[in-house]
This record gives structure tokens, C-alpha cells and sequence, in this order.
């Protein structure tokens, strides 16, 4: 008897690998979960647009969660099953590697997307609000991709990448979260060309005690807008995350080998970089952290308006307010030709190879790489063209009629964006390009009268590079 | 009979992501003649000096090698410290104790058998019994064939922690599930692993799989004079934690926490969704921060006890010292 059942599970093994990558299609109405339960080892699940009332768990190697975005329209994953209840979590995920594409991820109790020690984590294009603590949270994970999302609302971090290592967040927007950005005991890490704006603190990399992972070295984190980062923190009180004095640009916190440069930092009522130590009251909880932060270089970023209201704990808690605040712990730092050479604490020192360190305003030297975005590439075509050239958009207005596409595209050498906006203000509906390199470009379809006016995010500053317009008269 | 329905039952056979390697064990490998020794030493009370207590009178192989009580009892009765931690996975440990305080299983052992409290063993006088048994000169020669002489505390020690290695816990239903038997667990357990993973229960952030915790200690925040590390390493930062312990086989090793001061599964449950000790006026710096309150319906606290039920052994040796 014992031999029939193995030669059962045994014909079992043949029909599963000859039957792997297939694609499960879940309509409106129908349930992602029971899809995932067919799923096997490279299914790809495509998910019409609609609302999915689910709670995830992906424990399939291999998975793939292809939401189908329509224009405006993508499938929503919505924890608020009744006024009183929100479900815990939008997806759990075990099965390395995995994919997710497509989704909006809203109103979870606890956390958005997470993914639990798993080797390859490809997450692009969701839109994750009010997910509790976490947006996007993988932990004990390795070869991460994170880019092109929008995540606000957490009382944590909007992404947190927790010891973990190789990842790459880039392209991102995450706005109104208690921590925009979030390094966590992570090694080889890219944070790059992401908006991060209005959450309490921006970019943070951070080394914690009584982790499994005990490190945080080597982390880029280059030509990120990171701006107004002011909200009142609003985590949970007890947290560590809950007492961080708001209005901070990018943090780095006991973590090594970190270079910040490209970077817009700019209107942080505390201060615009932090460079220093971990607390003493956390690093004495773990004897295997280095709790100081060594050789951290920043070049050639844009810092403006940082430090004029800190925030009354933000000197105790950051070792200093304005531009730039090191507390004078650890080895190896150093600055070049940042705008602002305010800076309080420690003075430091210059980088070796820097020959301008006047400092003085420029543009990003090392050029985001390149869009993957779907909405960001050289083949996209338009019924009307806008080119981006030195520092400014032709035709700055144009006038076109309902269900016409605009192509943008940028000849210029830096990076812009093409973002709704009035003045110098971003709304980022409906047009958010993303960063567009030299070559990129941005296609957007109207299907509403009215006018809609952008500007490009690294160069607001810039009246030429704001108030644009694009008029769609009513048929 | 008993194995067949859940292998034709089983919808697929591939392994999911929860199926992972194992940590390295630390120490050395074990031999089959080191592990047979370390058996049979671990059962037999000639190592007290009274002859009263074996290892397995406080971990008993039934109870995972726990005890039951919610203190250790030693010699004559008397009350020890801490519950009895179970032994099974203990050869993946960096640090043993509660409280951490040391670091390989052979020098650990020395503790138990020579604590006045415990066995309370005299070296010397252990050896020479061990010497005058002829089957017991006969496992050491075997064990160790190229030490030549006497049996000695060394020896001895080597094959004790030889024996706990081999204590490998991998076979619970769970690890059925892992490997791709999808009915291995019960629509209620797999619920259970569900929020046993979920950032509302944050269970998974101390007790990942496969072996269900990590090597690091933590404050939870249980009401306690017991400093655990803190006391142990003379770092007053670490006062109040204590070592994560392994999730393998919990149902069988109440009841629990280094006091024993909650009884079941589900008491433990809802210690945490009470916010840990933040309920019972414990210090914050007490109290890990990922540890905070959370809303868990009666079903929802059985799911996630039944889930760490099946985290039991099925192939769990229960003390046949003639295997």
C-alpha cells in the first residue's frame, strides 16, 4: 500500500513540472487567494481591475501577481472588510523569488506587502496607503528591487528593508509616512532617484541592536528629491520609530560605507543630513554592533532651506540642526561641494579628490539610472510632442482635444520630471513620470477637459521648469 | 495505513519557500558512538552523586525534554530558578541557558552535574564508578578509540552534548506543509501559520523558520526579578531579557516562559496581544518595541495555537534507551 501512494506523489511530481508557468487570469469578483492555491512553481496571476476584499499568502516558489492597470484603473487590494475591521495584512510571501506588479495595497491593519527571508523580491508599480506600520516590508531577504511605487500613510516606514542584503529602491514616491525610506541592518543597498517627501524623517539607514543581521555597510543613496519632510511623527509612542523629532532629510544612523550624493535635500525644518552614532541606550543592548558610523562621503548635493524651526528635541536626538550635523563620532567621513555649508557639531572633513569645494549649486553628476518604467521608454509615441530642453518645455502650453496622448521627452543631459502640479506645488495626479533621463519618455493619454498644469521636480526652483500646460478642450 | 492518506492526499509535491536549509550545527559532528554513550549517560542517575537524578528527570524525552513544572526542581525537591528549556534543536544554539551564559554545549553540561543543587556530582568519584562498570568502559573505548586510558570528565562531557546534538527536530507536520503536502495542515492551521506571520502578531520576527527562533535574547516584558542576561553578562542594558527560545515542539514543553508563568498556548497569545508587559506596569526598556498591543478574536488565538501545535515531532524519540 505504502508503494501505490509513493508512486502516486510520484506522477504528481511529472503533472506539476509540465504544467509549471502557466497564467491564471482572476476577474473582478473573483478571488486572487483560491488563484493562488492552483498556483505553481512560475505562475503568473493577472489581476483585472476591481476591488479584493483578501488577505495574501504566497508560499509558491516563483509567483508572479500581475495586477492589470487600465489607465486610472488597477486592482485594489482593500483590507476594510466592515467599518470596524481592517484585515492584517495585504500579502504575505515565503516562495522565493517573487514578483508584484500593478496592485493598489490599502487599508491593512498591520503591513502592506512583506516578504520573509526570501531571495529575490521584484516589486514594481503599486500604490500602497494606510497599510499600518509597513508599506513595503521584506526582512531577511536578499536580491531586492523595489521601484516605481507610491506609499504613504505608514506609522512606521513606507519601505523597510530589514536585515537584508543586495537591494535596490529607486523611483519610488513615498510621502506622509512616519519614515520614508528605511535601511535597517542592510548591507549593498541603492536607494535612488526616489521622491521622499512630507513623512517625518526621510532616508534612513540605521544600524539596531538584537538583530540577527548585525551590520549596515554600503549603501548608495544618490539623486533622491527628499524634500519637506516636517509631519509630526505620528508612530507609536513606545517605539524606537515613534521618537524620532521630525523635519530630517536623510539619517544615517551607525550604519557604514554610505555615500549621499545627488541628492535635493531641502526644506527640513530640523536638518537636512545626519551623520552619527547609535544612542547609547540602544547600542548597549547588542555587545556584536558597531554602533558608530564610519566613512560616510556626501557630494555634490543640493541642501536649501534645512534647519530653520528644528524641532526642540532634534539637537539631542541628531547631534545637531541646519544643513548638515555630524556629531564628530566615527572615521572616514567626508564632504564635497554641498550647496549649503552650514553645519553644526563637528566640522568635516573635506574629501581628498574634491577640486570644488567651494560648493556651489549643480545638477546631479552621476545621472539616475535608467527608467524601467513602463511609462518611461525611448519607443513611447504621442499625438503631440514636448520636448525638455535647456531647462525648459516646447511648447511650454499646448492645446489638444479629449483622447489625445502628449509624449514628453527629455534631450536634455539632466534628469527631469513630468509632474502635476500647481506652481511650485506637486499633486502628482495625473501626470508622474518618474525621472526621465536623457532619451526618456513619458506618454500620457487625456480623457478629460480641463487644464492641467506640471512642473519637474528637480527644478521647481526654476520658473521655466514649473507652470506648464496642457489644455484639453471639451469635445 | 497511517502514512498513506496524507501522501495521496497531498495536491502537490514540490517544496514552497518555507522549506529552508537548517542552520550548521555548532560544535563538532557527532559520532554513532558518541551519540549511543551520551545516551545512555543521559538517562542514567549514576551521574548524581546520590543517585536520585538522571538528565532525563528533568528533560524528559516525552515532554521534549522538559520537565512540566514551571520551575525546575533539582536534588531533594528543591526549587530551582527557571523552567526547564527544552533540548531538541539545541545543538544549533550559540548561546545556551536562559540567560545566555555559555557557549557549547560541552561546557554546559558541566553545570547540572556538578551544581550542589542538581546532580551535584564528584568528579573523581564519577569516574571511578564509570571506571568499575564494564559496559560503560566499553561505550567510552568505542566512542573514543584513539584517546586511549581513562574515562574522563572531558570524555564524558563530549558525549553528553555528542547525544544533544543528535536531538534533530525537522519531522512535524508543519515541515509537511513546508515541503509541499498542502493538506498537512487543517484550513484552522493554516490560518494559524497566517498570523503567525502577520505584522499584527510580529510572531515570525523572533520565531522564523525553520527553526523557530533566533540566537539573539529579547525582553518581552514578562513581571520578573529575574534579570536574565542582564545579570548574567553584568550589562544592566540587557536586564530583563532572556534567550529567544525554539517554537519546535511547544505544545509538549508547558508551560512556558522562563518563570513558567503562563500555562498554555493561548495564555501566551494573549500575554502579547495585551502588548507584553506593557500591561503589567513593566518598564519600556524592558520591552522589545516591535512588541505592542493588538486586536485577536478567541478563533483567531486557537488558529495560531493549533499552528504551533503542529510544530510538534512525529518522529520525536520518547527515552527507548535500545534504539
Amino acid at each position: 500500500m505504502k508503494q501505490i501512494g509513493i508512486m502516486i506523489s510520484i506522477s504528481f511530481l511529472v503533472f506539476a513540472a509540465a504544467t509549471h508557468a502557466e497564467t491564471i487570469r482572476v476577474r473582478d469578483g473573483e478571488s486572487i487567494a483560491k488563484a493562488i492555491k492552483r498556483a505553481s512553481p512560475g505562475t503568473v496571476i493577472e489581476v483585472e481591475p476591481g476591488i479584493y476584499q483578501e488577505a495574501l499568502v504566497v508560499d509558491v516558489p516563483n509567483l508572479t501577481l500581475r495586477g492589470i492597470v487600465e489607465g486610472p484603473r488597477r486592482p485594489v487590494l482593500d483590507g476594510a472588510i466592515s467599518a470596524e475591521k481592517m484585515l492584517a495584512d495585504g500579502v504575505i510571501v515565503s516562495g522565493s523569488p517573487f514578483t508584484m506588479t500593478g496592485f493598489q495595497v490599502q487599508n491593512y491593519a498591520g503591513n502592506g506587502v512583506t516578504t520573509q527571508g526570501i531571495d529575490g523580491v521584484y516589486i514594481s508599480d503599486l500604490i500602497v496607503k494606510d497599510t499600518g506600520l509597513y508599506g513595503i516590508y521584506p526582512i531577511q531577504a536578499r536580491n531586492i528591487v523595489v521601484t516605481h511605487c507610491r506609499i504613504s500613510g505608514m506609522r512606521d516606514a513606507g519601505i523597510y528593508v530589514g536585515q537584508s542584503n543586495h537591494a535596490r529602491i529607486a523611483f519610488n514616491e513615498t510621502h506622509h509616512n512616519v519614515v520614508g525610506i528605511q535601511l535597517e541592518n542592510t548591507n549593498d543597498a541603492e536607494v535612488t532617484g526616489n521622491l521622499v517627501h512630507r513623512n517625518t524623517l526621510g532616508i534612513y539607514a540605521v544600524v539596531l541592536p538584537g538583530k540577527v543581521q548585525k551590520t549596515g555597510a554600503r549603501a548608495t543613496i544618490s539623486n533622491n528629491w527628499v524634500t519637506d519632510n516636517n509631519t509630526k511623527n505620528f508612530g507609536d509612542s513606545f517605539s524606537f520609530i515613534g521618537a524620532i523629532p521630525h523635519g530630517a532629510g536623510i539619517v544615517v544612523t551607525g550604519a557604514d560605507d554610505i555615500e549621499i550624493h545627488g541628492n535635493r535635500i531641502r526644506g527640513h525644518r530640523s536638518v537636512g543630513i545626519v551623520v552619527g552614532r547609535l544612542p547609547l541606550l540602544y547600542s548597549k543592548k547588542d555587545q556584536a554592533i558597531e554602533p558608530l558610523s564610519n566613512r560616510v562621503h556626501i557630494r555634490n548635493n543640493h541642501l536649501a532651506e534645512n534647519g530653520e524651526a528644528p524641532h526642540p528635541k532634534a539637537l539631542l536626538f541628531y547631534g545637531g540642526v541646519g544643513s548638515i550635523a555630524w556629531d564628530g563620532h566615527g572615521e572616514g567621513h567626508c564632504i564635497a561641494a554641498s550647496l549649503s555649508k552650514r553645519q553644526t557639531g563637528k566640522p568635516m572633513p573635506h574629501c581628498a579628490d574634491d577640486e570644488e569645494s567651494g560648493g556651489h549649486e549643480m545638477p546631479p553628476t552621476s545621472p539616475p539610472p535608467k527608467a524601467t518604467a513602463p511609462t518611461a521608454t525611448s519607443d513611447l509615441r504621442g499625438d503631440v510632442e514636448v520636448r525638455i530642453r535647456a531647462m525648459r518645455y516646447e511648447p511650454r502650453e499646448i492645446r489638444i482635444k479629449i483622447g489625445q496622448s502628449v509624449v514628453w521627452i527629455n534631450d536634455d543631459a539632466v534628469s527631469h520630471t513630468v509632474t502635476s502640479g500647481e506652481g511650485t506645488e506637486p499633486s502628482f495626479a495625473p501626470l508622474r513620470s518618474g525621472f526621465l533621463n536623457r532619451g526618456d519618455r513619458y506618454a500620457h493619454r487625456f480623457e478629460q477637459p480641463g487644464t492641467y498644469e506640471y512642473l519637474c521636480l528637480p527644478h521647481v526652483d526654476q520658473a521655466s521648469m514649473r507652470g506648464a500646460k496642457v489644455i484639453v478642450d471639451a469635445p | 495505513m497511517k502514512w498513506l492518506i496524507p501522501v495521496v492526499g497531498a495536491v502537490t509535491v514540490w517544496a514552497t519557500g518555507l522549506d529552508r536549509p537548517f542552520p550548521e550545527l555548532q560544535g563538532p559532528e557527532p559520532s554513532r558512538a558518541e551519540i549511543q554513550l551520551g545516551r545512555r549517560l543521559f538517562l542514567d542517575p549514576i551521574l548524581s552523586r546520590d543517585g536520585s537524578l538522571s538528565c532525563a528527570s528533568c528533560h524528559r524525552p516525552e515532554l521534549a525534554f522538559s520537565d512540566g513544572h514551571a520551575i525546575a526542581v533539582g536534588r531533594a525537591g528543591e526549587k530551582l530558578k527557571r523552567n526547564t528549556p527544552s533540548l531538541y534543536n539545541v545543538g544549533y544554539r550559540k548561546h545556551l541557558f536562559w540567560d545566555q551564559r555559555e557557549h557549547s554545549l560541552e561546557d554546559q553540561v558541566l553545570v547540572p552535574l556538578l551544581s550542589e543543587h542538581e546532580m551535584n556530582a564528584a568528579p573523581e568519584t564519577l569516574i571511578a564508578k564509570l571506571e568499575s562498570d564494564a559496559e560503560y568502559r566499553l561505550l567510552f573505548q568505542r566512542a573514543f578509540p584513539e584517546q586511549r586510558g581513562r574515562i574522563s570528565l572531558q570524555k564524558l562531557t563530549r558525549a553528553l552534548a555528542a547525544f544533544e546534538r543528535s536531538l534533530i527536530s525537522n519531522h512535524s507536520r508543519y515541515d509537511k506543509y513546508a515541503s509541499g503536502e498542502r493538506d498537512a495542515l487543517t484550513e484552522s492551521e493554516v490560518n494559524g501559520l497566517r498570523l503567525f506571520r502577520s505584522l499584527k502578531t510580529r510572531c515570525f520576527e523572533c520565531h522564523p523558520p525553520p527553526t523557530f527562533e533566533i540566537p539573539v535574547a529579547a525582553a518581552i516584558g514578562i513581571p520578573s526579578a529575574d534579570e536574565g542576561v542582564g545579570a548574567a553578562s553584568g550589562n544592566a542594558a540587557l536586564n530583563g531579557f532572556f534567550a529567544v527560545p525554539s517554537l519546535r515542539n511547544v505544545a509538549l514543553t508547558a508551560p512556558y516562559m522562563h518563570d513558567g508563568s503562563l500555562k498554555s498556548l493561548e495564555d501566551v497569545v494573549r500575554f502579547y496581544a495585551e502588548g507584553g508587559g506593557r500591561r503589567h506596569d513593566v518598564s519600556p526598556e524592558r520591552i522589545d518595541d516591535k512588541i505592542r498591543p493588538f486586536d485577536i478574536t478567541d478563533g483567531e488565538i486557537g488558529d495560531l495555537a493549533a499552528f504551533m501545535r503542529t510544530l510538534t515531532d512525529e518522529s520525536a524519540w520518547h527515552g527507548d534507551a535500545t534504539e
